[in-house]
C-alpha cells in the first residue's frame, strides 16, 4: 500500500484498536526509554499502551486501590475550605500575597451540563479545549495575588506534529505576574526531605504541563514565561495527612523534555520505521470469545514485533516490558543483559557471537568488532586465570 | 565493566547465575535478626505486618489489624518492640576502655547484633523510616506508647546511620547476592530476591518465581485489593462484635503469613548461600569496626544519650560524605585484594598488571623486576603499583608487606619495574617475589585512615548555589 501522507501510515497501522491521548506521565515517561522505535510508533499513533500490552500478554500492573484512597484523602484536605491549608503554603514558600482563591470546572460532565447541545467526541474535545482556553485567559488577565485551580481541564501539545491531549486531575496555579504551578501528591516529606525518585517524576510531569500551558499562553499572544517554572510541590508531611510543601526548580526538566518533544522523530521520520503490510486488530471486548481473544492477541503481537525495538534499562517501566524481554530473549540479544553490555558489544548483537568471539572461537570481521573482541577476550582470560571455570 | 559483561553473557548462555566473587564479602552473624515486613502503599509509617526472627524454624508474627488506625498500631506492634529489645539488649554489655581497644585484646570486642532484609527497600523502611517513627514516640500523655518503641527506635536509626559501604551491620541481601553472582537478566530485576535466587540456585523454578508475591516492603496491588482488603472488613466485623483485639487479627495474621512467608524462607536460602563461600581476609576487620560502633552506641543508650539529628546540619553532611569516600575506597580495595575473581575487574580493564616474573635484580641502587604479562599492560611508564609480599605474623599482629613499583616500561610481552617503596632497604629485598612467581600489581595500595582533623568550617565545594532552596 502506498501512503501519501505519513500520518495516514501511522492511523493504518493502529488500524481498529482504539485511539487514547497521551496523558502526562507517558509523555515524561518518554524519557525512560530513549532512542526506542517501538514506544515512538507506538506512543505516536496514540495507542493506549496498557490495553496494548494486557493484549500482547505482559502482566498489568495491579493498581493499589489504598495509594489511590490515600491520594485523594489528601488532595481533598488540601483544597477543601477554601483551600485554607493551600494558602499560607503559597504565601511562605512562593512569597505570593494571596488575596483570592478560584475554581473552575473543567471536566465532561461539567462541560456537557454547561453546553447541553454539545454532541459527539470530538465536540466535546474542541469545547473543552476552549474553556480550558478562557480559564486560562481569565487567570492571566484576572486577579493577580490569587490561587487559580483548574479541575479536569484540557490540554494540547503536539508530538513530533501529532497532537496529544493532556488531562490532568487538577492543575494549580498561584498567580503573580507569572503564573506558578502548584502540583499535589500524597508522598510523604518527612523532616523536610523526600523520597528522590517520587520527586523527579512529579517533577517531570509538572514541566509537561508547564510545556502545554506555555504553548497554550503564547498562541494567545502572551509571553510563554508568563508561565512560571518555578513551581511548588505539596507533599504529606512527615507521617499524617496534613500539607507540606517545597519550591520545585523545573527549569532543567522543561528544557529536557521541550528538546524531547522537538526532536521526536517527525512523523514523517518514523513513517518508513512502520510496516504496512500489518496492523493492529480491534481491541476484543469483554463478550469476545477465546478464538476471538486469541486471534487479536495473535495479530498483535506480530504487529508490535514488527516494530524495531531498542532493549536497556530503561525498559521495566514500559507496560510492554514482558513482551520485549521476551523477544530479547528469544533473539537470544546481548541486550536483554542491559544498556551497558549492548554498548559494550556495539553490533555484536548476540550472546553466542560475543562468547565466540571471547572464547576466540569465532574471527571478528572488520575493527569495530576486533575492539569488542579484544575486550571480552581480555575478560575471558583474566576470569579464568581468577581460577573460575571458563 | 567488561568482566561484569562477560560473566553476565555466560549466565545466559547457562542460564543460570555465575559466581562474581570467590569469597564473602561480608560478616553473617551467628544469631542475625531476619525481618520481613509490609506497610501501607502510600503510608510508610503504617505497617501492615512483619515476620521476624533468630531462626529459620523460630518465626513470629506481628499484625495490625487494621493498619490506618495509628492507635491500634502501636498498640499491636508493642511485643515487636519487646522482641527486638530483647534480642538487641542481649548485646548491650561494657565497651573494653580505651587503652584495651588498642591492644591485640581489641579482637575481644563484643558481638554486635546485625539485622538481615530482603532487600535495600525494606532496610530503608525499616530502619530509616520506622526508626525515625518510632523514636520519637512519647511515652506519656495523650498518645503515649509502650517504652519499647522508642527504644527499638533508636537502635534502628543506629541501624540506619550505619548502612555505608563495607559494614556488616545490616545486610540487604538482594544487594549481597548481587555483589557475589552475576544473572543473565537486568539489574533492576535483581531486586525481586525470589527471581534472584531461582537465577542463583533453582533455575527450574524461575516462572514461579516470578509469580511470587513481592518479599516487600509494599505489596502486590492484587494482593492488597483482596486478601488485605478482607483481611481489614474481617478485623472490622470481629471486633464491632465484641472481640477482642488478638482474635479480631487473626484473619489479618493468616493474610500477612500466606504472603510473606514465602520471602521469610527466601532470606534463610540466601543467607544459607552465602555461608557457603568462605569469608574474605579483611572481614573481620570491618566487623570489628562495626562492633566497635554499636558498642558505642549502646553505651549512648545506656547512658540515656542516644540522640539523633532529624536533618544533619551542612558540615555534618560534608563529614558523612567524607566518610563515605573513605569507605568506598576501602571497600572496593579490600574486594579487590581479598578476591582473584573480583581483581579480575581491573586486570581486564588495564588497571592492574598480572604475569609471571622472569627477571629480578635485588642488587644494585634500586631492585628491579621484569614481568611476562597475561594480556598487554596499557599504562604509561611512570605510572606506580602495588604488591603485597604474604603476611606476616609480629607481635602486634599481622602485616603484609607492601612494595611499590614504577612502570618503567611496557610492551605486549614484557613489562619492566622499578622499585620505588617497601623493598629498597637491604634487608627488605628478600621480600621481592621470585622468578617464576605468579604477581598481581594493582593501583590498591594501604587503606586509608579518618583524619583527625577535619575543616570546621564547610568548604566552598560544599556550599550549595546562591537562591537554591536548602
Amino acid at each position: 500500500m502506498i501512503f501519501t501522507d505519513a500520518r495516514e501510515r501511522l492511523e493504518h497501522f493502529r488500524g481498529d484498536f482504539p485511539a487514547k491521548p497521551m496523558d502526562a506521565r507517558r509523555i515524561a515517561g518518554l524519557l525512560d526509554a530513549p532512542g526506542c522505535p517501538r514506544r515512538q510508533v507506538v506512543d505516536a499513533a496514540s495507542v493506549p499502551l496498557k490495553d496494548l500490552a494486557k493484549l500482547i500478554g505482559c502482566k498489568p500492573l495491579a493498581p493499589s486501590p489504598f495509594a489511590l484512597q490515600r491520594g485523594i484523602r489528601f488532595e481533598q484536605n488540601v483544597i477543601s475550605d477554601a483551600m485554607t491549608p493551600l494558602v499560607p503554603l503559597v504565601r511562605e514558600h512562593l512569597g505570593l500575597d494571596v488575596r483570592d482563591v478560584r475554581q473552575q470546572l473543567l471536566s465532561t460532565p461539567q462541560a456537557r451540563s454547561q453546553y447541553p447541545a454539545t454532541r459527539g467526541v470530538q465536540a466535546v474535545t474542541e469545547l473543552r479545549l476552549r474553556l480550558t482556553r478562557e480559564a486560562v485567559a481569565a487567570m492571566l488577565d484576572g486577579e493577580q495575588h490569587a490561587i487559580n485551580l483548574l479541575h479536569h481541564p484540557y490540554l494540547e501539545l503536539s508530538l513530533g506534529d501529532m497532537p496529544a491531549y493532556l488531562e490532568p486531575d487538577l492543575l494549580g496555579y498561584a498567580a503573580a505576574q507569572a503564573l506558578s504551578p502548584i502540583e499535589i501528591k500524597s508522598f510523604p516529606c518527612i523532616d523536610g526531605v523526600a523520597d528522590p525518585v517520587k520527586t523527579a517524576e512529579a517533577a517531570r510531569q509538572t514541566a509537561v504541563y508547564v510545556i502545554a500551558l506555555r504553548r497554550l499562553v503564547a498562541s494567545f499572544g502572551h509571553e510563554p514565561e508568563r508561565v512560571a517554572s518555578r513551581g511548588l510541590l505539596v507533599m504529606a508531611r512527615d507521617f499524617a495527612l496534613t500539607a507540606t510543601a517545597s519550591v520545585l526548580d523545573l527549569r532543567p526538566q522543561v528544557l529536557r523534555l521541550n528538546r524531547l518533544l522537538n526532536d521526536f522523530p517527525h512523523v514523517t521520520h518514523l513513517a518508513p520505521r512502520v510496516p504496512t503490510a500489518i496492523s493492529l486488530p480491534a481491541l476484543p471486548d469483554k463478550d469476545a470469545n477465546e478464538q476471538q481473544q486469541h486471534d487479536a492477541a495473535k495479530q498483535a503481537k506480530e504487529a508490535i514485533g514488527a516494530l524495531d525495538m531498542r532493549f536497556g534499562d530503561g525498559c521495566p517501566s514500559c507496560a510492554m516490558f514482558d513482551f520485549c524481554r521476551g523477544q530479547a530473549r528469544s533473539e537470544n540479544q546481548v541486550a536483554q543483559l542491559g544498556t551497558e553490555a549492548a554498548n559494550l558489544c556495539g553490533d555484536v548483537g548476540t550472546v553466542s557471537h560475543a562468547l565466540a568471539l571471547a572464547s576466540g572461537e569465532r574471527a571478528p570481521l572488520g575493527s569495530a568488532e576486533s575492539a569488542v573482541a579484544d575486550e571480552l577476550r581480555r575478560a575471558a582470560l583474566a576470569v579464568q586465570l581468577a581460577g573460575a571455570p571458563a | 565493566m567488561s568482566v561484569d559483561t562477560y560473566l553476565g553473557l555466560r549466565a545466559v548462555a547457562l542460564g543460570r547465575a555465575v559466581p562474581r566473587a570467590t569469597r564473602r564479602h561480608v560478616h553473617l552473624a551467628a544469631e542475625p535478626l531476619v525481618v520481613v515486613g509490609y506497610h501501607m502503599p502510600g503510608d510508610v509509617g503504617a505497617p501492615i505486618g512483619l515476620i521476624y526472627g533468630n531462626h529459620r524454624n523460630s518465626a513470629r508474627t506481628a499484625v495490625v489489624g487494621e493498619p490506618r488506625n495509628g492507635k491500634l498500631r502501636f498498640t499491636q506492634l508493642a511485643d515487636f518492640a519487646m522482641d527486638l529489645n530483647g534480642y538487641f539488649g542481649r548485646y548491650i554489655q561494657g565497651l573494653p576502655s580505651r587503652s584495651a581497644r588498642r591492644t591485640a585484646s581489641a579482637r575481644q570486642m563484643p558481638p554486635a547484633p546485625q539485622l538481615i532484609l530482603p532487600n535495600a527497600a525494606t532496610a530503608q523502611w525499616l530502619c530509616d523510616v520506622m526508626g525515625r517513627r518510632l523514636r520519637t514516640l512519647d511515652t506519656e500523655g495523650e498518645y503515649a506508647v509502650h517504652p519499647a518503641l522508642p527504644n527499638i527506635g533508636a537502635h534502628l536509626s543506629f541501624f540506619a546511620s550505619q548502612r555505608v559501604p563495607g559494614s556488616s551491620l545490616v545486610l540487604p541481601l538482594t544487594d549481597l547476592l548481587s555483589q557475589h553472582w552475576t544473572t543473565g537478566q537486568l539489574d533492576a530485576l535483581d531486586a525481586d530476591l525470589a527471581v534472584q535466587l531461582a537465577w542463583i540456585d533453582n533455575p527450574a523454578g524461575m516462572k514461579e518465581a516470578q509469580r511470587a508475591l513481592p518479599a516487600g516492603p509494599v505489596p502486590d496491588g492484587g494482593w492488597e485489593e483482596k486478601d488485605l482488603g478482607d483481611a481489614i472488613k474481617a478485623y472490622q466485623r470481629l471486633s464491632d462484635s465484641g472481640s477482642n483485639i488478638t482474635r479480631a487479627s487473626e484473619p489479618m495474621k493468616i493474610a500477612v503469613e500466606a504472603a510473606l512467608q514465602p520471602a521469610w524462607q527466601a532470606c534463610w536460602d540466601a543467607v544459607d548461600l552465602l555461608h557457603r563461600l568462605p569469608a574474605a581476609e579483611s572481614v573481620q576487620d570491618r566487623w570489628e569496626m562495626d562492633r566497635y560502633q554499636w558498642h558505642r552506641h549502646a553505651e549512648r543508650v545506656r547512658a540515656n544519650n542516644a540522640y539523633f539529628s532529624r536533618r544533619p546540619q551542612e558540615l555534618q553532611v560534608m563529614r558523612l560524605l567524607t566518610r563515605l569516600e573513605r569507605l568506598t575506597a576501602n571497600l572496593t580495595r579490600d574486594m579487590a585484594l581479598d578476591d582473584p575473581l573480583i581483581m579480575a575487574n581491573y586486570i581486564a580493564s588495564g588497571d592492574a598488571l598480572s604475569g609471571d616474573i622472569t627477571r629480578r635484580d635485588a642488587a644494585g641502587d634500586r631492585p628491579s623486576l621484569s614481568l611476562r604479562p597475561d594480556m598487554p599492560f596499557r599504562r604509561p611508564v611512570g605510572t606506580e603499583l602495588h604488591w603485597f609480599a604474604e603476611p606476616t605474623r609480629r607481635p602486634d599482629g599481622v602485616t603484609r608487606p607492601m612494595v611499590t613499583v614504577e612502570v618503567t616500561s611496557a610492551d605486549e610481552t614484557n613489562v619492566e619495574l622499578r622499585v620505588v617503596r617497601g623493598a629498597v632497604r637491604q634487608d627488605r629485598r628478600r621480600l621481592l617475589p621470585q622468578i617464576g612467581d605468579r604477581v598481581v600489581f594493582s593501583q590498591f595500595g594501604r587503606r586509608e585512615f579518618r583524619r583527625d582533623t577535619l575543616p570546621a568550617e564547610l568548604p566552598w565545594t560544599h556550599v550549595g548555589v546562591e537562591g537554591t532552596s536548602r
